[in-house]
């Protein structure tokens, strides 16, 4: 996607570099140079010929029976198992599943991103909390599941409470990156202005590094799934993690497949989102 | 008022050098700004001219001495010094015209009388229209050319009517046509504005086509080593820059600036570069030119 944007642009930008090019070896030439632009037409194509070729791939193997049914079903088994599905509440684990991700993180946002804004911008909440914040954020979110269910029971709460810890410290620190990036020049500009230190933080600090956080936010929400799965796998009686583990339990590999192609086409749709959002709301934005 | 409007008596800054041990900056300045005055700051690179702008604007602290900006010691920054800086400060985030009114939102302003709030935006699009800036009102600032940023930096800090506005460098990374365009533009204000000013610059000849005197800085530790006066009114053109004795006092001013600085041992290394250079040429047999 960012890609895409970046090659347009270049498509236009870069006309004289393309005459520049012989005309006989010209498409040869540009797809060798690197950074070089290519036409939104290709882009689309070669895009979609990325996601064709594994299919014709698969679809090949499973037709000559060179990998048993068991591990490697068709595309068609994997479509079968998907109607089915659907029919059986597919609709149902999605939504359980992306209310989990969603809880977890906006709660991980709520409390992580003021406590990044604070440590980026003051040195004693840095001394005091970056340090145990980078501890804690080593230790694997998945190594606490057994600690969270003993707590939290396996409830709603244990799978939200794993996805809040796998991404919290990571917001907090990116966050605080993201402030301690903001020049300095800002600042000064907002002080020489007259401005007090609760309008600078707000103003100047909250204002500027707005598009990156949106965007550490977007980073986050990927890999909140990655936990949810874990969590839900571990413990959980509903949800796409839970019958991803049930179909392995009955062998059933297509509906293994189907769970995590709708997890992945998901996390796509999120991320998709977030970059309209990041669009819409930062024109002035130059990265 | 018979005081200046911008006085510094006997203002040093120490830095901690690498072991600890203080590392003096600037000792002793004594510089005085009147009323209306365009004081330019000249000296070589590194000799403490942006820390001294920076204790003025209150952006850094004084080790020893007083800073007074209408007759009040300098404590922090705040309103009545406006700054520009070499790389633009204005916001991405806000439009030209909401940059150039940050300052009448903020707290310090939110006492204003609804007169002082209309001659505020008055004011306001005054500013922007003697800087050619109304075509770009509604813009981003990285929709804009350095220099176009300059001049929405300039009217920013001068829209809340500061007693004296600090700039430092704030052509010095624009080509030089710009900048020329830029020097009569800022003629041009300062003749409308009457804003007092600190210009800080390495530019010799920018000092004196702007400045009703040029203090020259001499390095380590940063003091004041002479003052020239410029005998110029402010309706000054391009054509100034030709008259002999613009370039005459441009002459006695580089000459203090290379008398005081580390030129000298820059001089030997030249001299000693072209011996060098000579000897090789010999000894590739004369290929190399
Ligand atoms: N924050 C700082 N810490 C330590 N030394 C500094 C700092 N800022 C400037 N200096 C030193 O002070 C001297 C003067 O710097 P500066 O005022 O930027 O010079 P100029 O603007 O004349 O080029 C330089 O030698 C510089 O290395
Ligand atoms: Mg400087």
């Amino acid at each position: 996607m960012g890609a895409a944007t970046v090659g347009t642009r270049k498509v236009q930008g870069g006309g004289s570099l393309q005459q520049a090019v012989p005309a006989q070896g010209r498409s040869r030439l540009r797809l060798g140079r690197i950074r070089a632009p290519i036409s939104k037409t290709l882009y689309g194509g070669l895009a979609v010929a990325g996601f064709l070729l594994p299919l014709a791939i698969w679809e090949a193997i499973s037709a000559w029976h060179l990998v048993g049914r068991l591990f490697l079903p068709s595309p068609a088994d994997v479509w079968g198992s998907l109607a089915h599905w659907y029919a059986g509440g597919l609709l149902r684990d999605t939504g359980i599943s992306v209310y989990r991700v969603v809880a977890g993180f906006v709660l991980a946002c709520l409390i992580g991103v003021p406590l990044g804004l604070f440590i980026g911008a003051y040195k004693w909440c840095e001394a005091l909390l970056q340090p145990i914040n980078d501890f804690v954020r080593y230790m694997p979110a998945s190594a606490f599941i057994p600690l969270v269910i003993l707590w939290v029971g396996i409830g709603e709460g244990s799978k939200i409470a794993i996805i809040f810890i796998g991404v919290v410290f990571q917001i907090v620190v990116m966050v605080a990156d993201a402030v301690r990036k903001l020049p300095d020049r800002y600042l000064e500009a907002a002080y020489t202005m007259g401005a007090r230190e609760g309008e600078v933080m707000k103003l100047v600090v909250w204002r500027g590094t707005w598009p990156q956080i949106v965007d550490i936010l977007r980073i986050n929400m990927g890999w909140a799934w990655t936990y949810l799965v874990v969590a839900e796998m571990v413990a959980a009686d509903s949800g796409l993690g839970f019958a991803i583990l049930q179909a392995q339990r009955f062998l059933d590999t297509a509906k293994i497949f189907v769970g995590i192609i709708i997890i992945g086409l998901i996390g796509l749709a999120f991320d998709l989102l977030f970059r309209a959002l990041h669009k819409q709301m930062f024109p002035w934005y130059r990265p | 008022m018979n005081a200046p409007r911008v006085s510094l008596e006997r203002v040093g800054k120490d830095y901690a050098g690498h072991d600890g041990v203080p590392v003096p900056v600037l000792k002793g300045i004594d510089m005085t700004a009147s009323d209306h005055e365009f004081v330019a700051i000249v000296g070589a690179s590194g000799c403490g001219k942006s820390t001294l702008l920076r204790l003025v604007a209150g952006l850094d602290d004084v080790t020893s001495g007083t800073i007074r900006v209408a007759g009040r010691p300098v404590a922090g920054p705040g309103p009545d010094r406006g700054m520009v800086f070499q790389q633009s400060t204005l916001f991405p985030w806000l439009t030209v015209w909401q940059n150039l009114r940050f300052s009448r939102g903020l707290a310090v302003n939110a006492e204003a009388t609804s007169l002082e709030v209309s001659q505020y935006l008055a004011r306001s699009e005054a500013l922007l229209n003697m800087m050619g800036l109304a075509r770009v009102r509604e813009s981003y600032p990285n929709q804009l050319s350095g220099g176009m940023q300059q001049r929405v930096n300039i009217a920013r800090a001068l829209v809340a009517n500061p007693e004296v506005l600090l700039m430092d460098e704030p052509f010095g990374a624009l080509d030089a046509q710009t900048r020329e365009t830029m020097h009569d533009l800022v003629l041009h204000l300062f003749a409308a504005e009457k804003t007092t000013a600190l210009f800080v610059t390495h530019d010799v000849e920018e000092a004196i086509y702007l400045a009703d005197r040029v203090v020259v800085l001499a390095p380590n530790p940063g003091r004041v080593d002479s003052t020239h006066v410029v005998p110029w009114g402010r309706a000054r053109a391009q054509e100034l820059k030709l008259e002999s004795a613009f370039v005459t006092l441009k002459g006695e001013i580089l000459a203090r600036i290379r008398a005081t600085s580390a030129v000298h041992a820059d001089h030997e290394l030249l001299a000693s570069m072209a011996v060098g250079a000579r000897a090789q040429s010999v000894r590739e047999g004369g290929t190399n030119p």
